[in-house]
């Protein structure tokens, strides 16, 4: 059999694989770049949250001995709250040692059409943690 | 004329189809990866907007502190938007309150060649919202 016989008609079935595999390239890149755009935005959310804990520190207790008071269940109601309120679940940590509190923020989204490529929906999280510190922080301090 | 001769040279249409469809289509995909770059550098500047935005006393004074810095922030990163369009959403308006959601929407329209070598005719609005909830303790003490 000769060479020519051999590729007889293989150009269409190879320009067709090629874009099927190009048009799955391209359902992976968006919803791929979807779902790290929600997960920086989850991260962004953990920040504020984090942040909002500020609003809890015992003021008075802070100015009579310098000392950073918060109430753990107090903190877990308030960002859960926030958070709630914002779309998001909150899983938050106390550390009472380091004086920080970290928040991981997490919400449930569809995979979109890479459904069509057996993925599921996926959970985002991102996290983010306060640190309470008097006094001017240099870069590199802790 | 035999089969073989009759067909000489028609790969070649083909071959250089396939060839333009397949630059064309990975043209494209190197355009929609960097636009969820693009789009998260929107949604931080629409994060740090919100932010900016909560900490302001009036509405007004919220929506021009929003503005403000979100241009900032996408100018710093480099993103260039032929438009952006900023809209700050407080329900209620007026003087902004304990504890109230202020709402920062960033809509920016981006050319492909801004953000990619590949020049396809297309150019594409990118939007992002972030709600910040001012502080619960505004110019008060806890309980005040």
């Amino acid at each position: 059999m000769s060479t020519l016989r051999d590729e007889d008609g293989y150009v269409q079935p190879l320009t067709a694989w090629l874009m099927v595999v190009v048009l799955a390239l391209m359902a992976w890149m968006y919803e791929g770049g979807r779902l790290l755009v929600e997960a920086r935005h989850a991260a962004l959310v953990a920040d504020i949250g984090a942040r909002a804990v500020t609003q809890l520190i015992d003021e008075g207790g802070l100015r009579v001995d310098g000392a950073t008071r918060l109430d753990e269940s107090e903190v877990r109601a308030e960002v859960a709250r926030y958070l709630g309120n914002l779309g998001y679940q909150a899983q938050t940590t106390v550390d009472v040692d380091n004086r920080a509190v970290t928040v991981v923020a997490s919400r449930s989204t569809s995979a979109g059409a890479l459904r069509a490529l057996g993925v599921g929906d996926r959970t985002i999280r991102g996290s983010a943690t306060a640190v309470s510190e008097q006094g001017v922080i240099e870069p590199g301090d802790r | 004329m035999s089969r073989w001769s009759q067909q000489d040279g028609s790969a070649a249409f083909p071959t250089i189809v396939a060839v333009l469809l397949l630059m064309f289509g990975l043209g494209w995909v190197v355009y929609m990866a960097r636009v969820p770059a693009v789009a998260g550098e929107i949604q931080t500047a629409a994060a740090t907007a919100a932010r900016a935005g909560a900490q302001a006393s009036t509405v007004t004074e919220a929506s021009r502190l929003a503005e403000q810095v979100a241009r900032g922030h996408l100018s710093q990163q480099g993103i260039p938007c032929r438009s952006l369009n900023v809209d700050v959403a407080v329900p209620g308006g007026g003087t902004l309150q304990n504890d109230q959601p202020v709402t920062v929407r960033l809509d920016c329209v981006v050319h492909s060649s801004d953000i990619t070598w590949v020049r396809l005719p297309t150019r594409q609005r990118i939007g992002a919202e972030f709600t910040v909830y001012t502080d619960r303790y505004r110019g008060q003490l806890p309980g005040g």
